[in-house]
C-alpha cells in the first residue's frame, strides 16, 4: 500500500490541488491575521504622513504576480487616499508592468473620489535602466516627459510637488524581481530616504538584512503581508471590511496544509518502506547465511 | 585590435563608474552622473535593438532548419511581431488629427509670420470655442491649415458643437479676428508614427495594446506563475525526504514557516494551549509566531547575509578581472 502511495500518479495530486483551490476561491471566506513586525512598521510609517504628503511606488514586477501585488498596492492606496496622501507610480525597471499600474490605482481612487493628475498619476516605463536611481534623486522630469496616458509632465499638478526622493514621505517597491536589493544599494544608501518593499513569498527572507539594518522602514511579505495590512486598516477603522488579500489567505492556507500533509505522508511512507526493506534484507541475509553454513 | 578595442572601452567604462562612485567631488558628481545617465540609456536602447534582432534571427533559423519543436518558434515569432504592431497601430490612431483648412485673402492676413507657433481659436456659430496651432501656411495658394487640440475620439461627445464636414467657423488670434465667419471643412488626417520616440505608454485610447495586454499577456503570464504551485506540490511529494539531519532541519523549518503563515494554525494553537499568564503569552501563546520570526530573523538572516556578502565579493573579483582584461569570456 505504501509503495503504491509513493508511486501515485501526479495527476491525482494536481486534481487534489485544483479542487482544494477552487472551493476556497468560490467561498471567499476572509481569514483574519495578526500583523507581523515588518508590516506593522510599514503601516506605522505611512500613518505618520499627513494629508498633502506624497509617496512613490514602483511596480518592479510582471503581470504574473498580479495576485500578490494588486492586493498589496490596494491596501497601500486605501491607507494613502483615506489620509489624503498623494500617490505617483512608476515601472522603470519592468516594462511588462506598464499596463498594470493605472487600472490598479483607478479601482481604489474612484472609491475615495480622487482625481487623476491632481491626487495621483502613473508614469509607466522609461528605458533608463539602473540610471533611474541616480536620476530620481534630482528630478524625474529628466526621465519622463509625459505620463502613461500621454499627458505632458508640466500639465500634471501632482508631479510638480514630488519631483525627487527628498520630496516624498516614502518610496516603496512592489517587487517580483530582485530589485529591492538594487534600490537599497543604488538609491536608499546614497540618497537616504524612507524606503520599503512589498515582495512575493520566496523573497521575504532576502529582505531581513535590509530591514534589520534600518535601510527599509517596513515590508509587506506576500499575500500574507497584504492580509495583515488589511487587518490593520480594519482595526484602525480605515476600512470596514476585509478585502481580497484576507480572502486569498483561505486559498493559501488550504494549499499550505495540503503541502505539509503530503510531505509528511510521503516521509512516513518512505520511512515504513525503508524499514520493511531493511527487515527483508536482514531476513534474506539470515537465510543466505544459513544456506552458506549448511544448516538447511 | 578586435580584442583590444572592446577591452579598452570596457575598462574605461569601469573606471568612469568607479571614479564617479568612490570620489564624491562635486565635479565628478555633475560630469560623471551626466555621462553615466546618458550611457546607460544609450546602452539600454542599443541592447533592446540587438536583442530584438538576435531573437528574430534565432527563431527564423530554427524555422528554416525545422529543428525539434520548430512550431513553438513560429508561435514565438507571431507573438513577437503582433505586440509591437498593436502599439504602432495605436500610435497611428492616436496621431490621427483633426484639421481645418481655409483660404485667406490679403486683407484677412497681412503678416503670416505672427501665426507661426501661435495658438488660434476657432469659433462655430453656436457652441464652445476650440483652440489649435497653425499647422501649415501656403503663402502662394493663400491657404491656411490649423491642427485642433482635440482628439477624434472627443468628437460626438455631448456638448461638442464641432463635427467633421463643412461648417461655419470664425478664426481668431487672441481677441483679433483673422478670418470672419465662413464655411471651413473640418477633416481628419493621419500622421503616421509622429508619436514614436517618447516613453512607452499605454494611452487612454490605446485600445488594441490594452486589449492584447489585458486578455493575452496578463492571463498567460499569471497562468504560468500559478502552475508553479502544482509543480511545487508534486516535487515536494516526490523528493522532499528526511535522508539526513540537515534535510530534517530544513523540512522542519519549512513546515513551521508554512504552518504559521496560515492563520488557522494560531487559532488552533491558542485553543489547544490557552495562555494564563503574561509569561505564557510569550512562551506558549505566541510560541509558534515567535519561533517563525526567530527562524526568519536569525538563521534566515545569517544565511541571507552570507549569500549577499559572498555574492558581492564574487562580483568585485569578477569585475576586477574584467577591468584588468583578464576575464575575456564576455567578448564571445
Amino acid at each position: 500500500m505504501w509503495r503504491k502511495l509513493l508511486s501515485l500518479n501526479t495527476r491525482y495530486i494536481y486534481l487534489a490541488i485544483v479542487v482544494m483551490v477552487v472551493i476556497p476561491v468560490i467561498l471567499k471566506v476572509p481569514l483574519p491575521t495578526s500583523p507581523s513586525e515588518p508590516t506593522q512598521k510599514l503601516f506605522d510609517h505611512i500613518d505618520t504622513l499627513e494629508a498633502g504628503d506624497g509617496i512613490w511606488f514602483f511596480l518592479d514586477t510582471r503581470p504574473a504576480t498580479t495576485a500578490i501585488h494588486r492586493p498589496q498596492l490596494h491596501v497601500l492606496l486605501h491607507h494613502c487616499f483615506s489620509k489624503g496622501i498623494k500617490v505617483v507610480g512608476f515601472n522603470p525597471l519592468a516594462p511588462e508592468a506598464t499596463g498594470m499600474g493605472r487600472p490598479f490605482i483607478q479601482e481604489i481612487a474612484v472609491q475615495y473620489g480622487k482625481q487623476e493628475y491632481t491626487d495621483w498619476a502613473y508614469m509607466g516605463y522609461t528605458p533608463a535602466g539602473l540610471a533611474v536611481f541616480n536620476a530620481m534623486s534630482k528630478d524625474i522630469k529628466g526621465l519622463y516627459s509625459q505620463d502613461v496616458t500621454g499627458k505632458a509632465f508640466d500639465e500634471i499638478p501632482v508631479l510638480q510637488q514630488f519631483r525627487k526622493y527628498s520630496d516624498v514621505g516614502l518610496v516603496i517597491t512592489l517587487a517580483g524581481l530582485k530589485t529591492p536589493g538594487y534600490w537599497v544599494r543604488y538609491a536608499q544608501t546614497p540618497y537616504k530616504f524612507p524606503f520599503a518593499s512589498g515582495v512575493t513569498g520566496p523573497m521575504i527572507a532576502d529582505q531581513f538584512p535590509f530591514l534589520n539594518a534600518g535601510q527599509m522602514v517596513g515590508m509587506m511579505g506576500g499575500i500574507l503581508g497584504a492580509a495583515e495590512y488589511e487587518g490593520l486598516l480594519k482595526s484602525n477603522n480605515i476600512r470596514k471590511q476585509f478585502g481580497i488579500a484576507s480572502a486569498s489567505m483561505f486559498v493559501q492556507t488550504v494549499v499550505h496544509y495540503i503541502l505539509v500533509a503530503i510531505i509528511i505522508l510521503a516521509n512516513i511512507a518512505t520511512f515504513i518502506i525503508n524499514k520493511q526493506d531493511e527487515k527483508d534484507r536482514q531476513t534474506r541475509d539470515v537465510a543466505r547465511a544459513r544456506i552458506d553454513s549448511g544448516i538447511e | 585590435m578586435q580584442t583590444a578595442l572592446p577591452i579598452i572601452l570596457c575598462s574605461l567604462t569601469c573606471l568612469v563608474l568607479i571614479i564617479s562612485h568612490f570620489i564624491p567631488h562635486e565635479a565628478n558628481t555633475v560630469v560623471f552622473n551626466q555621462i553615466k545617465g546618458n550611457w546607460y540609456a544609450v546602452i539600454k536602447v542599443a541592447g533592446y535593438a540587438i536583442a530584438t534582432l538576435a531573437v528574430l534571427r534565432s527563431h527564423i533559423r530554427r524555422l528554416q532548419a525545422r529543428t525539434t519543436d520548430w512550431q513553438y518558434s513560429a508561435v514565438a515569432l507571431v507573438c513577437f511581431l503582433v505586440f509591437p504592431l498593436t502599439y504602432l497601430f495605436d500610435n497611428i490612431r492616436e496621431n490621427n488629427g483633426l484639421f481645418v483648412t481655409t483660404t485667406f485673402s490679403d486683407s484677412d492676413i497681412t503678416d503670416t509670420s505672427v501665426l507661426r507657433d501661435a495658438t488660434v481659436q476657432l469659433e462655430p456659430v453656436t457652441g464652445e470655442t476650440y483652440s489649435g496651432k497653425v499647422f501649415k501656411i501656403d503663402g502662394k495658394k493663400r491657404r491656411l491649415t490649423v491642427k485642433l487640440d482635440l482628439a477624434i475620439s472627443d468628437l460626438g461627445k455631448s456638448g461638442q458643437s464641432l463635427r467633421i464636414g463643412e461648417q461655419s467657423l470664425q478664426l481668431s488670434l487672441g481677441e483679433t479676428t483673422i478670418i470672419p465667419s465662413k464655411l471651413m471643412p473640418v477633416k481628419r488626417r493621419g500622421l503616421f508614427f509622429q508619436g514614436l520616440g517618447r516613453p512607452l505608454s499605454i494611452k487612454k485610447d490605446g485600445v488594441v495594446t490594452s486589449w492584447v495586454y489585458d486578455n493575452v499577456v496578463s492571463p498567460l503570464d499569471t497562468t504560468m506563475f500559478a502552475l508553479v504551485a502544482f509543480y511545487i506540490c508534486s516535487a515536494a511529494y516526490r523528493s522532499f525526504r528526511v535522508r539526513n539531519f540537515e534535510a530534517g532541519v530544513l523540512l522542519a523549518t519549512g513546515i513551521i514557516v508554512m504552518l504559521v503563515n496560515s492563520p488557522p494554525t494560531s487559532l488552533i494553537w491558542d485553543g489547544a494551549f490557552p495562555a494564563k499568564t503574561a509569561v505564557d503569552q510569550f512562551f506558549v501563546d505566541k510560541a509558534l509566531i515567535n519561533l517563525k520570526d526567530w527562524l526568519l530573523a536569525v538563521p534566515g538572516q545569517a544565511a541571507s547575509r552570507a549569500i549577499l556578502i559572498g555574492g558581492a565579493l564574487g562580483l568585485v573579483t569578477q569585475s576586477l578581472r574584467v577591468l584588468f582584461g583578464i576575464e575575456r569570456s564576455w567578448l564571445g
